[in-house]
C-alpha cells in the first residue's frame, strides 16, 4: 500500500477512466455519422426526418449508456429533430419527451443545457457534469455529446448519457485497487467518485492548487503528497492525496 | 369548500383593520370574485353596507369601486334596480386554482408546505456547500423575471438550487412540488402583501448566501421565503374557504 503502490495505480485508473469514457464518445460519434448522413442527403430536412435514426439510437443503449440520441436546431418545419431515448435495459425504453411551449411551466430551453448549447458554440465535444438532469432521465448524470454538422455549420448533438451510479459501480474495483485516498473528478474539481466520505459524489475539491493543476491537463506533483493524473484528453482527473 | 353563500360571504365581508385602504377592499374582492365566490352579475350591496361591513369610509369603497370598475371586475348600472354588479371574467385559471385550493385542507396544505420547506431549505443549505463559479452564474440567470409568471420564476430558481446541490432526489420534490401546490402558492390571487419582501428580492438574499457558501443562512432564508408564502396562502384559505 501507500504512495508507491498508489502512484503506479491511479495512473491506470485515470487510463480505465479515458477507456470507457471514450468508448462512450464513440457510440455517440456513430449516432453522429447518422444524423449528418441524413443532412449530407440534400434538401430541406423537416424533424421528421430524423426518425431513421430510431434504431442506431436504440442499439447505442445498453451497458453504461442509460440515455442516448440526436437533438438538433429548429428545422424546415420548425421543430427540433428529437430522437433521444432513455433506459439500458431493453423492456424499458422511453422516448424523450421535451416541452419547447416558452409559455409552458415545464418549458425546456435547450440554449440553457451545456450539453446542447457548447457544442454548439464552439463547435467540439463536451462533457457535462456531473450534473442532476432534471430535464431527461431525474438522474446525477455524465452527458458526453459531439457536434452534428449539416455541412459547415452545426445544427445539433448526438450524445450519450452516463449516470454517476452506473459509473461509480464500474469503476469501484480500481478505485479500491488504488489503496491511497482517491477521488475522481471533472475540471472543476467535482467529485464523480471517491474512496472517502470526505470526497462523496458531488462535493466539490476547493483546494486551490488542486483546482489550478486540474486546469493544467497534465500529470502534476503538488505539496503534500497530492497527485493529479487526467484521464487521457478529457476534462476528467484521478486525485491521489498522501 | 362549504356551499352556504352567506357564510362564506360574511368571510369575505368580514371587518378591515383601521390601517387598511381602498386597495385592500379592492384585493379582497378582486379575490372573491376570481375564486368565483361571488358569481357573475351578482349584485354587490351597498356602498353604505360594503363601507359598514369592512369596516371603512364610503369615500374608501367608493375608490375601491372606481378601481374594480377599471379591471372591468364590477359595472355600476344607474337607475330603479341600479348598483354595482359583478363581471367575472369569462375563462381563466381562476377556476382550476379555485377548486383545487377548495380542496385542499389546511391540515394538508401545512403539511405539504412543511415538506416543501424542508426540501428548499436543505438544497439551499447544501447549493451552498456545493456550488462551483458556474452554478453561480446559472442561480443568477434564474433571479431575473424575463416576463414570467411568478410560479414559474420560482419553479426554475428552487430547480435551479436543488440542480446545484446536486441532488436528483430534491431536484425531483421540486418539480413535484411545482406541480402539485407551486402554482396555487405564488398565483396572482395571492398577492404579495406589502409587508413582506418581493419574492424575487428573497431570490437575490438566498443566492448571495449561497454565493457566500453560508449554507445555514441559504437555508433559514429559503424556509422564511416559504414560510411567508405559506402564510399568505392560508390566510386566503380562511378568508374565503369554509372551515
Amino acid at each position: 500500500m501507500g504512495q508507491t503502490t498508489a502512484r503506479t495505480t491511479a495512473p491506470a485508473l485515470a487510463d480505465h477512466v479515458a477507456t470507457i469514457v471514450e468508448q462512450a464518445f464513440a457510440t455517440a460519434d456513430g449516432m453522429r455519422a447518422e444524423a449528418e448522413a441524413v443532412f449530407a442527403a440534400g434538401g430541406p430536412v423537416a424533424s421528421a426526418a430524423l426518425a431513421p435514426l430510431r434504431p442506431h439510437v436504440l442499439a447505442a443503449l445498453g451497458g453504461l449508456v442509460s440515455g442516448a440520441g440526436v437533438i438538433t436546431v429548429p428545422l424546415a418545419d420548425g421543430l427540433p429533430g428529437l430522437e433521444w431515448w432513455m433506459g439500458a435495459d431493453p423492456s424499458r425504453r422511453t422516448r424523450l419527451v421535451l416541452d419547447l411551449d416558452p409559455d409552458s411551466d415545464t418549458y425546456v430551453d435547450l440554449r440553457r443545457m451545456p450539453w446542447f448549447s457548447v457544442p454548439l458554440e464552439t463547435g467540439r465535444r463536451h462533457v457535462t457534469g456531473p450534473y442532476v438532469d432534471y430535464v431527461c432521465a431525474e438522474e446525477y448524470t455524465l452527458t458526453l455529446t459531439v457536434p452534428v454538422r449539416d455541412g459547415d455549420t452545426v445544427t445539433g448533438i448526438a450524445g450519450v448519457d452516463v449516470t454517476v451510479g452506473d459509473l461509480e459501480r464500474v469503476l469501484r474495483p480500481a478505485i479500491r485497487a488504488v489503496g491511497a485516498t482517491v477521488a475522481l473528478v471533472n475540471a472543476q474539481g467535482r467529485v464523480i467518485a471517491g474512496s472517502t466520505a470526505r470526497h462523496v459524489t458531488g462535493s466539490l475539491i476547493r483546494d486551490p492548487q488542486i483546482r489550478a493543476a486540474l486546469q493544467e491537463g497534465t500529470p502534476q506533483s503538488l505539496p503534500g503528497g497530492v497527485h493529479v493524473y487526467p484521464c487521457g484528453v478529457l476534462p476528467l482527473a484521478v486525485i491521489i492525496t498522501g | 369548500m362549504g356551499t352556504d353563500r352567506t357564510s362564506t360571504s360574511s368571510r369575505v365581508f368580514t371587518p378591515l383593520d383601521p390601517h387598511s385602504r381602498a386597495e385592500t377592499v379592492v384585493r379582497r374582492l378582486t379575490d372573491a370574485i376570481t375564486f368565483g365566490l361571488l358569481t357573475d352579475d351578482e349584485q354587490l350591496p351597498s356602498e353604505a353596507d360594503l363601507a359598514a361591513q369592512f369596516g371603512v369610509s364610503r369615500v374608501t369603497v367608493r375608490e375601491a369601486l372606481v378601481a374594480l370598475r377599471q379591471q372591468n371586475l364590477v359595472e355600476t348600472r344607474r337607475g330603479r334596480g341600479g348598483g354595482s354588479f359583478v363581471r367575472a371574467p369569462a375563462t381563466g385559471t381562476a377556476s382550476p386554482l379555485r377548486s383545487r385550493l377548495a380542496a385542499t385542507s389546511l391540515p394538508q396544505l401545512r403539511d405539504t408546505a412543511d415538506h416543501y420547506a424542508a426540501i428548499a431549505g436543505t438544497a439551499a443549505r447544501l447549493a451552498a456547500q456545493r456550488a462551483d463559479a458556474d452554478d453561480l452564474v446559472r442561480i443568477g440567470e434564474e433571479l431575473h423575471p424575463r416576463g414570467r409568471p411568478l410560479h414559474r420564476v420560482e419553479r426554475a430558481f428552487h430547480l435551479e438550487v436543488a440542480a446545484v446541490a446536486q441532488s436528483a432526489r430534491l431536484a425531483h420534490e421540486e418539480v413535484a412540488f411545482a406541480a402539485e401546490l407551486g402554482t396555487l402558492l405564488w398565483a396572482p390571487i395571492v398577492p404579495v402583501s406589502s409587508k413582506d419582501p418581493d419574492p424575487i428580492t428573497e431570490h437575490q438574499r438566498i443566492a448571495a448566501a449561497i454565493g457566500a457558501g453560508d449554507g445555514d443562512l441559504a437555508r433559514q432564508l429559503t424556509e422564511e421565503h416559504v414560510a411567508r408564502a405559506v402564510e399568505r396562502l392560508i390566510d386566503l384559505h380562511l378568508t374565503l374557504v369554509d372551515p
